[in-house]
């Protein structure tokens, strides 16, 4: 297997509505920033994977009208049709083949053009579970209270998590929510569907990411560090919401165990500088700590009460303010992949972790946590 | 250097117009377990599943993939979906190819299907049109073709002729006599195409695909496992894809670049020279007949303007020295997103002498192509019988 690295990206400033450009123009100032990040040009790159969502804009073949933006215009390109990280996967098995020498992977989503609610019910089996009008909050809802309660984990605990986040969130110059909130703000904020509160939710963004990958000889000759892929790991859990232990984050514990295999990692809360996880909603962070082997099951909350997970933590998560700063749908994931490869490779600017070596950047999909991907960077 | 991977067993649905008999994740299960039983594995065998199919638009269902993996029985493990509309199977099993190609995993489903009767598909396609530029006007594959349709024949007149077109649909469709998994079997004469109902001119009705249900699936393993799984697995020689700008004025659509630059990338990779003489066998994705002349020209297997003599002559018959669509092809059936996979399947049957009554002779390379979108995306699939 060849060796591949991640040496350049770029993201939007994610924003709640990018009324002032079509889809189009956010993606070629984008792909250029990505490209000039890493001193290549469009003609440097072998292959494209991008990753868009149908439903969310509103299009039978949402990569179809983007290729020449995306500098795709007779290249070897194909879609994911998830996560921007399922993309940076795929694309990362493609020069890992030795085929491809490098590859640009593109995320994007304009939730503000279409109904969040609506493009998460559309997920739900169409016969028997869609007319019931669950969507992804309320899955989520319902998995919140099966965690706190299958632990008993007092309701405040996910609240605390979207203060930590959000007071991150405010050094990071792309974040669309950076002020802010107190314990009793987001505790008296209201209920999205309960016990999920407002500002414990992940905002409605449009925004997109776009990383470079390249193989060992590329990636070391052009002038930068490269943040070098140790593991990868990806998985799907079952469907219907009656068929999973709710309470765990199963799909996220299977991916991260591929991804430390993989990277020769038996302690991750010690042998990681730094985690980036999507948590759409903020009693996620606490399931994911748990997961990914930062802490005991059910002990996620105590982790976070004892400061491990903040920015001067042992193990910091999300130092940019996560998913509940700014969540720019299908992209979500693969932005967290651009932070971690800023974060070990030193350009992390004023959410850089002093001394970051060894990231792991994670994405999930679907109802309640139902897929999960997750991709391990060293310096 | 890529490790080297071959399709070990295959599996398809019978393609009909309507099965109502199944959802989405039971039609793709059916192929899935014939396939996994046609390689003689276990299903905890397999380590990761790759599904294609077509636009979320079709069933109205965002993110099928995560209603069908676990349908599957792969609960647990990696589940990737490609969607290229009409590329969309053939990428999946490219995309399944790369997770063995790249070492990271040994053995590989990939799943594709289209469930068309639950959803409008001319309605769905005028999606893939500009929202603000053509969606107005955009009314359906069939006149997206007819335009290509014109294109060529204008460009190679008197040399191609419509009736051409009508000599590939009754070649097809006698074709698929043979291929107990197609929608369409009939015996039809040039006389009948012609003068079947104008649909989009020159298309008319019996130059057209039907609209199918269906699911298509193979397994891929890596060089040491592929060998104790199949006596003669079909292995990866060549792999082509291109994509194009969507927008019409750019595209050359009787002779696209995506095809051509596709067709280039696999034979590149496979050795080939001479694609006629060192290939046995092509399967084409022509959603429309007059296509499988415009893709013959493309993929070089003539020189632009012969595909109406390659047709005519019965080169491109099943006994002919270059038979073209042995399964009867997509004017036989096509599940969309899956069509470029069965494309595959069929290939790969070929060369592993598996394909049953339209089983060719001495089968040693084959060539399997698919074209998506807005004749936008092309890839080219080459397998053989030794490695």
């Amino acid at each position: 297997m060849e060796e591949v690295a991640v040496v350049g990206w770029a993201q939007t400033r994610h924003e709640r509505s990018k009324t002032g450009q079509t889809c189009q123009k956010m993606l070629y100032d984008l792909v250029n920033t990505a490209l000039q990040s890493c001193s290549m040009t469009i003609r440097d790159i072998d292959t494209v994977i991008d990753a868009g969502s149908d439903f969310l804009d509103g299009r039978g073949l949402s990569n179809a009208l983007n290729l020449d933006a995306m500098g795709a215009h007779s290249k070897v390109e194909s879609k994911v049709a998830g996560d921007g990280l399922e993309a940076a996967i795929y694309a990362f098995m493609k020069v890992a083949s030795g085929m491809f020498s490098s590859a640009l992977v593109v995320a994007y989503g304009k939730s503000s053009e279409s109904s969040i609610r609506r493009q998460t019910r559309a997920g739900a089996e169409p016969f028997y579970a869609r007319p019931l009008g669950i969507d992804a909050v309320a899955a989520g809802a319902l998995q919140e209270n099966a965690y706190l309660h299958h632990y008993g984990i007092d309701t405040s605990a996910p609240a605390r998590v979207a203060v930590k986040n959000r007071a991150a969130g405010t050094a990071n110059p792309y974040a669309q929510l950076r002020s802010e909130v107190t314990l009793a703000e987001v505790l008296g904020s209201p209920e999205l569907v309960s016990p999920i509160r407002r500002l414990e939710a992940c905002p409605v963004t449009d925004g997109a990411c776009a990383v470079v990958l390249a193989d060992g000889p590329m990636s070391r000759s052009l002038g930068v560090h490269p943040a070098w892929i140790r593991g990868i790991g990806h998985s799907q859990d079952a469907y219907s919401l009656g068929s999973r232990e709710l309470h765990k984050a199963v799909s996220a514990k299977l991916a991260a165990r591929r991804a430390y295999d993989m990277a020769s990692i038996t302690d991750p809360h010690s042998e990681l500088d730094v985690i980036e996880v999507s948590e759409f909603y903020a009693y996620q962070e606490l399931m994911l700590y748990e997961a990914l082997g930062l802490c005991a099951e059910g002990d996620g909350a105590l982790l976070l009460d004892a400061g491990a997970t903040a920015h001067d933590g042992q193990t910091p998560v999300n130092p940019s303010g996560g998913a509940l700063c700014a969540n720019p749908l299908v992209a979500t994931g693969l932005v967290r992949l651009a932070e971690s490869a800023a974060q070990v490779s030193n350009r992390g600017g004023n959410v850089q972790i002093d001394g970051a070596r060894r990231a792991l950047a994670h994405s999930g999909g679907g109802f309640a946590m139902q897929s999960a991907a997750c991709v391990i960077l060293e310096r | 250097m890529a490790r080297a991977a071959a399709v070990v067993g295959t599996g398809q649905t019978r393609y009909a117009n309507r099965r109502d008999d199944v959802n989405i994740p039971e039609l793709a299960r059916e192929a899935a377990s014939r396939a996994i039983e046609d390689a003689g594995i276990d299903p905890r065998d397999i380590e990761a599943v790759v599904i294609g199919s077509g636009p979320e638009v079709f069933e109205g269902v965002n993110r099928p993939d995560l209603w069908v993996g676990s349908a599957l029985g792969q609960a647990g493990r990696p589940v990737t979906r490609i969607q290229t509309g009409g590329t969309s199977g053939a990428g999946a099993t490219i995309a399944a190819f790369y997770h063995v190609a790249s070492g990271l995993h040994d053995v590989v489903l990939a799943v594709s299907y289209e469930k068309l009767s639950d959803g409008i598909p001319s309605y769905s396609f005028s999606t893939l049109s500009d929202p603000f530029w053509d969606r107005g006007f955009s009314s359906g594959a069939a006149p997206l073709v007819g335009l290509q349709s014109c294109q060529y024949l204008a460009r190679h007149a008197p040399k191609v002729r419509e009736d051409h077109g009508a000599m590939v649909a009754v070649k097809n469709r006698k074709n698929a006599m043979r291929n107990p998994y197609a929608q369409l079997q009939m015996e039809i004469t040039v006389d009948d195409v012609m003068n079947s109902s104008p649909v989009a001119s020159p298309i008319k009705a019996l130059d057209c695909c039907p609209l199918s249900d269906g699911a298509a699936a193979l397994v891929i393993a890596e060089e040491r496992r592929a060998k104790k799984m199949a006596s003669r697995p079909a292995w990866f020689a060549g792999l082509g894809a291109c994509s194009e700008s969507p927008y019409a004025p750019n595209i050359d659509m009787a002779y696209p670049e995506s095809c051509v630059r596709a067709a280039q990338l696999a034979y590149q990779m496979a050795w080939i020279y001479d694609p006629v003489r060192e290939l046995d066998v092509a399967e084409i994705f022509e959603a429309f007949s007059f296509q499988e002349l415009i893709w013959t020209e493309a993929l070089g297997l003539c020189n632009p303007g012969e595909g109406g003599r390659m047709v005519e002559s019965g080169v491109t018959a099943m006994e002919g020295e270059f038979p073209i669509n042995p399964s009867g092809g997509v004017l036989s059936a096509n599940p969309i997103g899956a069509s470029g996979m069965i494309r595959q399947i069929e290939a790969a049957m070929q060369v592993m002498g598996k394909a049953g009554a339209h089983q060719l002779p001495g089968v040693r390379k084959s060539l399997a192509h698919s074209w998506g979108g807005v004749v936008q995306f092309s890839t080219v699939t080459i397998f053989a019988g030794e490695l």
